[in-house]
Order: C-alpha cells, then structure tokens, then sequence
C-alpha cells in the first residue's frame, strides 16, 4: 500500500526558514518562498518533491526537527511539481 | 530507521526557542537519535544542563531532566550519578558554562573519570547572556565585550580534557550531524567520562559582530575550517592554522570508573 504524501514533508509550525536543508540537499528539493503572512517572512517547501532521493541530509540538518524523511522503499503517491500523480519507493 | 522524535520531545514545549538555524537543535537531534539507536529507555535517562541557550535542551526532552546553575551542571550531575549509579546521565553545558564558570568542575570531572556523556556545545560565545566573549572565543574575533577583538588566546577544549585524564574524547560540528551523532553515541556507550566537543553556530550572537549573521555561512565556515584527523595527519602545521581537527581523540576502557572504584571501597569497608 502507498502512502500519500510526498517523501519529505515539513511540518510549518516548527520551520523557521533558516534555509539550512535548502543548501544541504544534493537534489535542490527544497526552496525558500516569501510569506508575508508568518513571522518568518518566508516559508520553507517542497517544490521538487520527485526529484528527491531520500538521503535525509535535510533531515539530519534541520535544527528545528520540522523535516521528516520517508524510509526508502516505503512507496508514496504525491503530486510532482508539474501537476502528475506519481509513486514512488526511493 | 526513521527516528520518531515525538516520544522523546515534550511535543507541547515545541516550537525551539532558539534562533532560526541555531545548531543547538541540530546537536540535541543527534543525542535524541544516538539514544534511539541504543534503544534506551526515557526513564533510565538523565539530563542534566547547566544556564545558557543550549542548557535550554533539558526543556524540551522527555527525560527525567534538572536544569540547575550557571556552570555547575557537572556536580549536579556527578551526584546524581553517584546516587544512581545505573542511570544514564547526559550533560549538555555551553562553552562558557562548562570551561569558564564550570571549569573547575570539568577538569575534576575528567580527572575522576565518572561515567558521564558531556556534550559541549561549542558556538564559541555566551549566547543568552549578551554576546560575552568565552575561554573558546577564537582570537582577534568580536563580541559584545570585546568590541574591537578578543586578545585572549583560546583553550584546546580536546587538550584541556585529555590533560586532565578524560578517558573519551571527540570532536565534531553541527556540518556533519551523523559523524556528530556516531561520536555521541560512541560516548553514551562509553564507561567513563565522554568529552564531546560538539562545535556550532551561533550566527546571531557571535556571526553579526563577524560578518557571519546567516547561518548557512557560519555553518558552510565551521565545514571548511573543521579537518577529519586523517586529513590533517598528511597536513603541515602552517595549513592546520587556525583550523579544528576532528575526530576521535581518546577511547580509553582501562581507566577505573568512580562510580565502580566508589562500590569496591564500600564493599571493602564492610567486609573489614
Ligand atoms: S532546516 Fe528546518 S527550520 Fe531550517 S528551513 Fe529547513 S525545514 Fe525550516
Ligand atoms: S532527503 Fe535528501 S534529496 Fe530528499 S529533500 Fe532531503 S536532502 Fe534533498
């Protein structure tokens, strides 16, 4: 059975937008966008959910525990940046 | 295996008070990880820390936990120990908690050799307090209290431990959170005193005053001016200037451990 979510999911209520998963990841599947509407100014996301490969580099890294990492293998069902439903084990 | 961070984090504490991209999360992940890995239990862990931005750790973490004065984290939890000699005890001080005002009690606490996890949260500054400058401030950089640059050479935190008969010691940095982890849990397994040296970023309090107020490009500098033992082996003095090597320093098993020194003694005096 696949979950449905994308490999690597941040929780917004702990991000702080240091932008420190955003330089470790080898794949650039993280971005920084600007959101006015948090204190932050600026929310981290997951814009090339495909693209990553499960290394959990960003997860290590994250000072704030808001990223999670799927195990590699576990398949998931998640929408890619241009729009397909696609699944995935790694 | 995923790491379920919710059974070891009081989740309602969350979200960190630290700044944003502080390493002292980074280093609290990787002991929370290292004790998952060993498989330990939340009630046979105890997590002492001192004052200071990184002794905040001991809020958040679902351990049996005591946050006690500025500097003397190590006595507190020596008593602990020698109360509970089957606890884990895990020491989480800051640079200038545990060798400034605490550093009386770190070298004795190495001396004894009492089996302790010591992580040192080494960002270089006394960050809650105001920017202070601490004994790890390296020279020549700035800081509230020395606004024109800190003339005081700075301790070998490695050095300092091993002169004292520390009987685990590691270096690493918030750059390579799993190596950071691997050494923590090296030191947790570790009968005797661990020393971790565990180096970080403090981008707001000492990075501002030192053109590195982002963290990504304190954490990209603490990468490159960290060196792996190996590497700095094939390396000249004049290349190692200035740079901190990593690594393993000292795992030593036959050194007596208090705790078990403590026990014969007393078994000794009852048997007379
Ligand atoms: S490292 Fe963590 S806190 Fe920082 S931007 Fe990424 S998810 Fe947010
Ligand atoms: S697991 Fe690796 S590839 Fe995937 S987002 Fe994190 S750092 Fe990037």
């Amino acid at each position: 059975m696949a979950v449905e979510q994308t490999p690597v999911v941040i929780d917004e209520d702990l991000c702080t937008a240091c932008g420190i998963c955003v330089n470790v990841c080898p794949k650039n599947v993280l971005e920084i966008v600007e959101d006015l509407h948090i204190w932050t100014g600026s929310m981290c996301k997951v814009a090339r959910p495909e693209d990553c490969i499960r290394c959990k580099f960003c997860e290590n890294s994250c000072p704030h525990f808001a990223i999670s990492v799927l195990d590699s293998g576990i398949e998931a069902t998640f929408q890619d940046s241009k729009g397909n439903t696609v699944t995935k084990s790694k | 295996m995923a790491t379920d961070y919710s059974k070891y984090l009081r989740m309602d504490k969350l979200p960190l008070y630290w700044c944003p991209g502080c390493g002292n999360g980074t280093i609290l992940k990787s002991i929370i990880t290292a004790i998952d890995e060993l498989g330990w239990k939340n009630d046979d862990i105890m997590m002492v820390s001192g004052i200071g931005c990184s002794s905040r750790a001991t809020g958040y973490v679902d351990f049996h936990t005591i946050h006690t004065l500025h500097g003397r984290a190590l006595p507190v939890a020596t008593a602990i120990k020698m109360c509970h000699p089957g606890m884990h005890v895990v020491v989480v001080s800051g640079d200038g908690d545990s060798t400034a005002i605490g550093g009386n009690h770190f070298i004795h606490a190495c001396r004894r050799n009492i089996d302790l996890t010591l992580v040192v949260v080494d960002n270089w500054i006394y960050g809650m307090t105001g920017g202070q400058y601490s004994p790890l401030t390296p020279t020549g950089t700035k800081g509230s209290t020395m606004p024109r640059g800190n003339i005081d050479p700075n301790f070998d935190i490695v050095k300092l431990a091993e002169g004292a008969g520390a009987t685990y010691i590691a270096r690493s940095s918030v750059a390579e959170p799993v190596i950071l982890k691997n050494y923590i849990k090296k030191g947790l397994e570790h009968t005797g005193i661990s020393v971790i040296d565990a180096m970080s970023n403090c981008h707001i309090q000492w990075g501002r005053r030192n053109k590195f107020g982002d963290p990504v490009k304190l954490v990209n500098h603490i990468k490159e001016i960290t060196i792996s033992k190996t590497k700095a082996a094939k390396m000249t003095e004049e290349e190692l200037k200035g740079k901190y090597i990593t690594g393993i320093f000292r795992d030593d098993k036959d050194k007596k451990e208090y705790t078990q020194a403590y026990k014969e003694l007393i078994e000794k005096a009852q048997n007379e």
